[in-house]
């Protein structure tokens, strides 16, 4: 990842780590409160790629389950794995970044949950609507995560490894 | 995919287990009652399909999940689906889960992550069914039928019922469309369908709508190209009236090439100059719209190469020896993360004292590699989404020229305008007639390339028919069917089945087994004895899986038979009569048969014969015995009282 002053503008400005961390907390917590357990730590480079892509985004629907929603939409995997590892670094800032700022914690077991004694984030400060949109598809991935079964399956379903 | 072990969550918590050997012979043996033929319904039930056929009983009282552990070339896949409530007929709650080594799981610990529809089609795209379809002939009043997981497990099972009977031999094949299914579908199975079929379709269809397109302009072309020395005399006639041809120059009204050459000149001609007017507007909003149509073209055709890489189809693997299995794809988590002992890995920054928690995060990533870095992709169904984006970019493609077209017409328009005045006006006029006709004279070049392109169009549209061709595909139909009638008619005279000496094949139009007498050709439902139907059932199975086998097609290689034996029973207390000889002959068959596959193929028999004479023979193949009154399928003390 490069320094801050020799970023390029875009990737800064839009993919800065506040955002994207704003979008993973909302799946960590919202995964915790559907099954009352810590988040898997591979998991969480799987949600930048299926939220910030516009087309995939606008498809999202927790009411189906992941593994049917794959079927259904098999275009929508195509450059998947390369969107994955390229938003490998984004991941990483964004996940130290919450880790500071104490919103997230690092279990014993190397996974991620919310704190029950901080204060949530909330939803409609500093948001126009395309933030609103990825806050709530991310609570989406969370209920797929959650009722997809265990971290393997979800990984193959979507056809990447580490 | 052969089956590893078949589960049994309780009501009450408890587990039962029931592994199976991969590529032999597994018998359960046991009195009646005890839940043999219920193995082969929880099979086909935890195999999709929409009811649940599993009998009121013990069974469905006391078990809240049925499981299956699959066995594929390069996986395993546990699939389990919950028991129907009382009152249901059935439901679609069903779990899965993929993985190099996985086990079945030890308790409930899981809940539905997918319906039946997901299963099925899970299983037909491990099993490796490529997408496929049969189209009736026209005039016939059925949908088209893809081939799919189900269809391919009618070639694998043979209930109590089935495998005995004289008026059906394949599996379901009493139940409403069945036959006709079969029918359909047999072909793709059996390997006379081209694995490109659906990809050609599509090709035929586009090739079609050109070859369309491009006769109406070869015939534009010829209707405008009129005649050849008679317009020449005229139009020279013309030009001689408007000044065009000096009144002097002499012209040769026999030579077509001087004439040309001399109007050909006289186009050259050009009037005083005219203000240029406002088509150049419209030429540069044509050009911009042209620039664009141009870029969205090569955007679709990038979209489709992705697509077709995706899906794995510019390799060219289509042979029918090979599926391409596609692997997961890294996304490159070693690469960029540090797993050094002492580093961070998000940051890379070293750490005095590695704490558990980092070094749990580490952990988590190596294993989850481990379970599933070889486990294999299931081919996505992308083939109507690429024949989409296919037809829009033509589409895209004639716009393209169409603009084209106009671009250039208005080029000449704009030129023709500024020659109008009078004299200017029908000079010009002269000029445009005999331009026109000096351009017809000219595109007959044009058309004999056309006419070029056509053939290769028409000839690519005819290799395609062939390959799809009605009659040939029923010519390879015939040809694997007699290559199975080789085997059934040996195997036939091993058994010592009536007429055993005429050969005994596989009839697809009536869907049974005939065997060719000199006199006439008997039908299954024609031959006597239950033991003949028990043979012919048999060697069809053995020869139709032998056959897939060897040419290695995507169906199941497991066979499941619910008591073999049960013509040899006339009563099940009358122990004097039974025909031990015969019993014994009919399972050495299936024995050698399948030892014959070497591990290709796993047969499941569930039978009533208590295997008390040949005991050492039997005894390595029976894997469960239900004979003693405490042992069954459900364990006694899940469902009986404790005193």
């Amino acid at each position: 990842m490069k320094n801050w002053n020799i970023r390029a503008h875009e990737v800064a400005y839009l993919l800065n780590p506040a955002f994207c961390g704003r979008i993973l907390y909302t799946t960590i917590k919202t995964y915790g409160e559907k099954t009352n357990r810590a988040f898997s730590f591979p998991l969480i480079y799987l949600i930048l790629p299926l939220v910030l892509h516009k087309g995939t985004r606008n498809c999202i629907n927790s009411k189906t389950q992941l593994l049917l929603w794959v079927q259904r939409y098999p275009q929508l995997l195509i450059d998947f794995p390369q969107r994955a590892r390229e938003l490998i670094p984004i991941t990483n800032e964004s996940v130290e970044f919450l880790l500071q700022t104490g919103k997230v914690v690092l279990t014993s077991n190397g996974e991620l949950e919310v704190p029950a004694s901080t204060r949530s984030l909330s939803k409609s400060k500093f948001v126009d609507d395309e933030v609103t949109e990825c806050i709530k598809k991310s609570e989406h991935i969370a209920r797929w995560f959650a009722g997809a079964g265990k971290v393997e399956t979800i990984y193959i379903e979507l056809g990447v490894r580490p | 995919m052969q089956i590893r072990e078949l589960v049994l969550y309780g009501y009450n918590g408890k587990v039962r287990h029931l592994p199976f050997l991969l590529g032999q012979v597994n018998i359960i043996t046991g009195r009646s009652k005890s839940g043999k033929s219920v193995v082969g319904d929880i099979i086909d039930y935890c195999l999709g399909g929409d009811s649940c056929n599993i009998a009121d009983g013990v069974v469905r009282d006391n078990v809240s999940w049925y499981g299956i552990l699959l066995q594929f070339d390069c996986e395993r896949v546990f699939v389990a689906r919950k028991n129907p409530n009382k009152g249901q007929q059935t439901t679609g709650f069903c779990y899965i889960e993929v993985g190099e080594k996985i086990e079945v799981s030890e308790k409930l610990d899981f809940s539905s992550n997918t319906n039946v529809d997901g299963i099925e089609q899970v299983l037909t795209g491990r099993l490796g069914i490529s997408e496929n379809l049969n189209i009736p002939i026209e005039g016939q009043s059925r949908l088209p039928l893809a081939a799919n997981i189900r269809h391919a497990l009618y070639y694998c099972f043979q209930g109590q019922d089935e495998i005995a009977a004289k008026n059906f031999l394949f599996h379901h094949q009493s139940d409403d469309f069945i036959t006709q299914a079969i029918k359909d579908t047999l072909p793709y199975f059996l390997g006379v369908i081209s694995e490109e079929a659906l990809a050609l379709e599509n090709e035929r269809g586009l090739l079609k709508r050109k070859l369309v397109l491009e006769k109406r302009k070869l015939e534009e072309n010829r209707y405008l190209m009129g005649g050849g020395s008679e317009k020449a005399i005229s139009l020279v006639g013309e030009a001689r009236q408007v000044g065009l041809i000096d009144s002097l120059t002499q012209v040769n009204y026999q030579d077509y090439h001087a004439m040309h050459t001399i109007l050909q000149d006289a186009m050259n001609w050009t009037p005083s100059k005219v203000p240029s007017n406002s088509a150049m507007d419209r030429l540069t909003f044509l050009q911009n719209e042209r620039q664009q149509v141009q870029e969205e073209c090569d955007d679709i055709g990038v979209n489709i190469e992705n697509a077709k890489k995706f899906v794995g189809e510019t390799a060219g693997y289509y042979g029918e020896a090979q599926h391409q299995k596609v692997r997961l794809e890294s996304i490159g988590l070693f690469e960029q993360l540090d797993f050094n002992p002492s580093k961070c890995p998000l940051c890379s920054g070293t750490m005095e004292q590695p704490l558990p928690s980092v070094e749990m995060i580490k952990t988590s990533i190596t294993n989850l590699d481990k379970s599933i870095s070889n486990v294999t992709r299931e081919q996505p169904k992308l083939r109507s989404f690429i024949s989409e984006l296919e037809q829009e970019r033509e589409k895209k493609q004639e716009r393209l020229r169409a603009f084209e077209f106009e671009i250039d017409g208005l080029y000449k328009q704009d030129n023709d305008r500024k020659c109008i005045q009078d004299l200017s006006a029908r000079r010009a006029k002269v000029v445009g007639r005999i331009s026109l006709w000096v351009e017809s004279v000219e595109a007959d070049m044009e058309s004999g390339k056309q006419e070029e392109a056509i053939k290769k169009i028409e000839n690519r549209i005819n290799e395609i028919d062939n390959n799809l061709d009605r009659e040939s595909v029923e010519e390879r139909k015939q040809s694997a069917l007699s290559r199975i009638q080789g085997n059934m008619t040996t195997w036939a005279t091993e058994l010592q089945l009536e007429h055993c000496d005429n050969p005994y094949r596989l009839d697809l139009n009536k869907v049974t087994v005939i065997v060719d007498k000199p006199e006439r050709p008997v039908p299954l439902k024609q031959l006597g004895s239950g033991s003949n139907w028990v043979g012919v059932h048999l060697i069809t199975y053995f020869a139709l899986q032998q056959f897939f086998i060897n040419i290695k097609r995507p169906v199941p290689r497991f066979l499941f038979l619910d008591q073999p034996s049960q013509v040899y029973f006339p009563s099940e207390l009358d122990e004097k009569n039974i025909d031990w000889n015969e019993v014994n002959k009919m399972y050495q068959f299936i024995i050698k048969r399948t030892e014959e596959m070497e591990g290709q193929l796993q047969v499941i028999i569930v039978d009533h014969a208590e295997p008390n004479k040949d005991k050492e023979t039997y005894e390595k193949y029976i894997c469960e015995n239900w004979w003693p009154i405490d042992k069954n399928l459900v364990p006694n003390d899940w469902y009986e009282e404790k005193p």
